[in-house]
């Protein structure tokens, strides 16, 4: 592979042990994938960061870095950490051994106002820009809404491209990768989140490349729409390795090609097919995360009867470290007295790389496609698709 | 006893060197979810025939690997308790496992030919010399020349 003369420099040991490390690591991972150079990114998004997933190793993985004087070259955000990151577990060591691993992340160097998964929305990337994310779906939004370039990095291969402040240039860094070859049609509107969270699903599982979707939305609101498009780009992510979807006039032109090999259409009844309505008491919402105007949205023209009436008595929320703003609250209290729902906010959290069964919950009502299909295998509960 | 060592060129290895050590053959596994991280035992019950083999100080040969990022965490604390394999082989690049081959300093190659996987066989002792893109495996009794 060709380095430049700082990047000699860096594998040659002169920047110490960690840089060394880890522009090695990169170097493998592209000689393996096919990578003649190494290509500048302006952001790095860095995933594991709950205790619950990484573990005692994990843990000690990133303390050894930290110990060694691990620091990014770059902008970098981290991915929400676990509800046990705001306290909420009994068990001391739990809640410690996440505090601890918040506080060496922001030692390194990541921006402590992140811990989101949408960290297009705290600096959005320019169109053609070259990043190092991890998180599947902010990879396959920033690819597929924005045009920016970035593969599915693994968190750990993220956070070395951070200290190095570089990747492989290979994959969706080329434009020559970024190619269509199969056309999805649906032939239904997608008028909710959880249609367009059942859509996604079924085209990450029948997709077996990057797929260019010819989909028609209806709504009248731009919010609803994006969380539309985040929801089904997250759930394609989840139930496949694609990091780029083409959506038929919202993925920037110039960003991609089609070379259709195949046209599949999908019917309404085809996205329903493995799906098991179920009851819950409990509503999650923020998967990925939701902003705070986009909550407001939410709240605002959900209809919180049929929610009531559904069962629903919590509904529990995770999204961005922003403080909540009178009006919100406002809204959040009307929601209590009149419907006997209360709101509950979890900043810089995620639900579903939480054990929920710990904190007491069994069943999970969520209108998300990603926390439909990760919640029973990495929070321990059952999971019901609901509208909102 | 050359026609016992087969040479493969064009892959990728992550160490210089030479290792000795029983082949342990997988098509397909996921560091999370498969493999048990406090004793390295295979305990997936998507593959009963492997169901408590251990990976531990074997040659662990794979077509590809699946699953979440997390595995390179799984890696790295099997190689903290002395429980990793001491090399991988993999024919489909994955960059998750191979932070880990890197971070735990064992051997490894990827990008193998899937027909090399075939012609080893589970259990085998076979000693592989890995240079930078090539390596030479070799069973039985043939030496490394």
């Amino acid at each position: 592979m060709y380095l430049t003369k700082d990047e000699e420099r860096m594998y040659n040991g002169e920047h110490g042990e960690v840089v060394e490390k880890a522009i090695k690591i990169i170097v493998k991972v592209g000689e393996a994938l096919g990578a003649d150079r190494l290509v500048q990114v302006s952001h790095a998004h860095i995933s594991g960061v709950s205790y619950f997933n990484i573990g005692d190793e994990g843990l000690e993985l990133l303390r050894d870095l930290r110990d060694k004087g691990a620091r990014v070259q770059v902008y970098t955000t981290a991915n929400p950490y676990s509800l046990a990151g705001l306290g909420l577990y009994k068990e001391k060591e739990i809640r410690e051994k996440q505090l601890e691993i918040i506080k060496i992340l922001t030692d390194i160097g990541v921006d402590s106002q992140s811990f989101t998964c949408i960290p297009y929305r705290l600096r959005k990337p320019g169109l053609g820009e070259h990043l190092a994310w991890a998180e599947s779906s902010a990879v396959i939004y920033a690819n597929s809404v924005i045009g920016a370039k970035t593969n599915r990095e693994g968190g750990l291969i993220a956070l070395m491209a951070a200290i190095i402040g570089r990747t492989y240039y290979a994959g969706m860094h080329l434009d020559s990768e970024r190619v269509a070859k199969i056309v999805i049609i649906p032939k239904f509107e997608i008028d909710s989140i959880l249609v367009a969270s059942l859509l996604g699903l079924y085209i990450g599982r029948i997709s077996k490349t990057i797929p260019y979707i010819k989909a028609r939305f209806r709504t009248q609101s731009g919010i609803v729409l994006d969380i539309m498009i985040r929801n089904m780009l997250a759930s394609i992510a989840s139930t496949s390795d694609i990091p780029l979807a083409i959506i038929d006039g919202i993925t920037p032109k110039g960003t991609y090609s089609v070379e259709e090999e195949e046209r599949i259409e999908i019917d309404r009844k085809d996205i329903e097919e493995h799906i098991h309505y179920c009851d819950s008491d409990t509503l999650l919402l923020g998967c990925p995360h939701i902003e705070l105007h986009e909550l407001q949205y939410i709240l605002d023209y959900s209809n919180m009867r049929s929610l009531m009436n559904y069962g629903v008595k919590r509904i529990l929320v995770t999204m961005p470290k922003i403080p909540l703003n009178a009006e919100v609250n406002e809204i959040i209290q009307k929601i209590r007295e009149k419907f006997k729902i209360s709101v509950e906010i979890f900043p810089g959290a995620c639900a579903v790389v939480s054990n929920l069964s710990m904190l007491g919950f069994s069943v999970i009502a969520t209108p998300h496609g990603k926390a439909l299909h990760y919640l029973p295998s990495l929070a321990g509960v059952k999971a019901c698709p609901i509208n909102v | 006893m050359s026609d016992k060592c087969i040479e493969v060129n064009n892959i990728v290895s992550f160490k210089e060197g030479i290792v000795v050590g029983n082949v342990i053959k997988v098509p397909e596994i996921s560091f999370l979810g498969d493999v048990d991280r406090s004793t390295g035992m295979i305990i997936s019950n998507d593959m009963p025939s492997y169901r408590g083999a251990s990976i531990a100080n074997k040659i662990l040969v794979v077509k590809r690997f699946r699953g979440s990022t997390v595995g390179t965490y799984i890696l790295y604390a099997l190689c903290k308790r002395g429980l990793a394999p001491k090399a991988i082989l993999m024919s489909r690049p994955d960059p998750v496992v191979i932070g880990g081959i890197m971070l735990c300093d064992i051997y490894g190659a990827s990008n193998i030919p899937e027909h090399i996987f075939y012609k080893l066989s589970n259990n085998a002792t076979v000693s592989i010399h890995f240079t930078i893109n090539s390596l030479k495996i070799c069973t039985g009794e043939a030496n490394i020349g």
